[in-house]
């Protein structure tokens, strides 16, 4: 179970407090798929950083299997949530294998060396991902979808319950796209994982989340996507005369 | 798997050949040549009061420990900073490191001469160079550290190394205006760097710093293989990154601090070495590259020792002269070869 209560996400710069988002409060059992979703500079990165606790948050709390997250070590929360992040400024001499093997990082020894479970963990992730072939290249070889699957295997080899991640589809090929979704939405179902994510893709958050949460102008709305879509809210977000909402496939449509 | 992960222990044992190769070469070369057999007698205790004892303990041993130490250690801050800033054009030179360092001995020098007169600038201590050379780095280091925070750029960043340098080198030239002709000649010989005139205390002291910042290094290596995917994933990794960026300062200050203070400023290692290793062997993980950029920045200096007083020379070149002379070529070829660095 994740929960987060009366969360407040922002940025401080010198004396003044920037609030982007305000008072963000739900709760999400194991298995859950949740998207984040909203327009451009609506706060989704800085929920999704803020949530990983990459960004201070300015009020608020967050919970893991009922215990604040701060009250966990720094090694401790690392086992418990992982991050895919819009990043790509990566040393280039690190190979697919080298980034995966940093998965193994929280769970292994001060010298990194990898134990026989480690190295089983890792082989699994690989056939998961499906990059047996790939796996030993240099990452600026790879391809953005391939890195993508890479960087997401590299969370997996972590183990958390939780893993967050930024707008993983973007810069993707429908292709990448769908396989990337498809294997979202293998490990919430087959590992029990928690998932959340931020996206601009919001007919495939439809169709995969099992909630979303709309961030707009400051505020942020937490239901199903049945509900959800059917909100008044989506009207704001998305006009009629500019994306209409087709309630027989239960996607928006861009009106041309 | 289809395609093999590459091993890398034959690159290391080619390193390590290297290294003891070109350490028996530094001992055998220089005015008078020693042959192996005569080295081997030293070494191995039978031979103690022939002329090549006397040159080998007295004054070569010393000296090829000197080059190793202060080669290997330069290369090590040179790889630190590489990582921690995903830039491959950080060294302790180009950021300012070593100005600090050299700015650190300068007011050292200059300002014992100054304000307490001649008598302490000659009984200054070899540790006191050694603080006063780590502190320099140590001040310039935070200054670029803080710049980094607050600075996502890292042409910037560069721009304000080049700057630091050269306000640290302002400062200096201020300070030799107002200081005697002996601190200043003290300061300029120096600069040149010397292998041969450190003695055994400060041969000492620097192995101490040397193996203290070393070992450090090699602790924090699982971080450092982190940080090659950045700050934020270091961070999701459980990677201590505030407490890692203030040890990583103190490694790297005392690293490029306490070779600078008896080499002098050698701007040319702590860029190049990590590099030449990456291109030998290309591997992100510090636990392999940590020992093989020791070995190679030993390797380098003890080759450029040994030349800058080949047989046939009278006295020496400056050791900071030959290892750019030597080294640039090496690199700029090895880049060329590959068509491409690895960072």
């Amino acid at each position: 179970m994740f929960a987060v209560e009366n969360l407040t996400t922002g940025y401080t710069a010198g004396k003044n407090t920037v609030k982007v988002t305000e008072e963000v409060s739900f709760q999400l059992p194991a298995g859950s798929i949740l998207g984040i979703i909203g327009r451009n500079g609506s706060g989704k990165s800085t929920l999704l950083k803020t949530l990983a606790l990459l960004l201070p948050k300015l009020k608020g709390e967050l919970y893991v299997k009922g215990k604040s997250l701060s009250d966990y070590s720094v090694s401790e929360r690392a086992q418990l949530l992982s991050v895919v992040t819009t990043s790509r400024n990566f040393s280039g001499i690190l190979t697919g294998w080298d980034i995966l093997r940093l998965g193994r990082h929280p769970h292994n020894g001060w010298y990194g060396k990898l134990s026989p479970t480690d190295k089983t963990i890792l082989k699994e992730v690989i056939e998961k991902i499906g990059m047996e072939n790939l796996v030993n290249q240099l990452i600026n070889t790879l391809s953005d979808g391939q890195l993508q699957k890479i960087l997401i295997g590299r969370a997996l080899a972590q183990q958390t319950e939780l893993i967050l991640l930024d707008e993983p589809t973007n810069h993707l090929d429908l292709h990448h796209k769908a396989e990337v979704f498809r294997l979202l939405k293998t490990i919430a179902l087959e590992q029990n994982k928690t998932l959340l994510f931020a996206t601009h893709e919001i007919n495939h958050a439809l169709l995969l989340c099992t909630h979303l949460l709309l961030l707009h102008e400051g505020k942020a709305f937490f239901g199903t996507p049945k509900v959800l879509a059917q909100d008044p809210i989506m009207r704001q977000l998305f006009p009629q005369e500019l994306v209409a909402f087709d309630t027989k496939s239960n996607q928006f449509k861009i009106c041309f | 798997m289809t395609n093999k992960r590459p091993r890398f222990s034959f690159g290391l044992m080619i390193l390590g050949f290297n290294f003891v190769l070109a350490f028996i070469l530094n001992l055998s070369l220089g005015s008078v040549i020693i042959p192996f057999e005569s080295i081997w007698k030293v070494i191995s205790g039978q031979s103690t009061d022939s002329s090549a004892f006397y040159i080998l303990v007295d004054y070569r041993l010393p000296k090829a420990f000197a080059a190793l130490t202060v080669g290997g250690s330069l290369a090590l801050s040179g790889l630190i900073m590489q990582t921690f800033f995903r830039n491959p054009l950080a060294g302790p030179f180009v950021l300012g490191i070593s100005s600090g360092a050299s700015l650190g001995v300068a007011v050292l020098f200059f300002g014992s001469s100054i304000f307490l007169g001649g008598v302490a600038f000659q009984n200054l201590s070899s540790l006191s160079i050694i603080l006063a050379s780590s502190a320099g780095s140590a001040v310039v280091f935070g200054i670029i550290l803080t710049v980094a925070l607050r600075l996502k750029d890292v042409m910037g960043l560069l721009i304000v190394g080049l700057m630091l340098g050269s306000f640290t080198a302002a400062i200096v030239t201020i300070l030799s205006n107002f200081s005697s002709a002996e601190a200043l000649q003290r300061y300029v010989f120096w600069t040149y760097g010397s292998l041969g005139n450190i003695n055994p205390t400060e041969l000492n002291y620097m192995i101490a710093f040397v193996a203290l910042g070393s070992g450090g290094a090699l602790w924090l290596s699982k971080s450092l293989n982190g940080l090659l995917m950045g700050e934020s994933y270091a961070k999701s990794m459980g990677v201590a990154v505030k407490k890692n960026r203030t040890l990583l300062l103190v490694i790297t200050s005392l690293l490029a601090g306490a070779s600078t203070a008896f080499a002098g400023p050698i701007g040319f290692v702590g860029l190049a070495v990590p590099h030449l290793v990456r291109l030998l062997i290309p591997t992100g993980d510090h636990r392999i590259l940590i020992p093989a950029v020791l070995m190679t920045g030993g390797t380098l200096l003890l080759l450029c020792d040994t030349l800058s007083q080949l047989p046939g020379f009278e006295g020496t070149l400056p050791i900071n002269g030959v290892t750019s002379l030597i080294g640039a070529p090496i690199l700029v070829s090895l880049i060329l070869s590959k068509r491409k660095i690895l960072m």
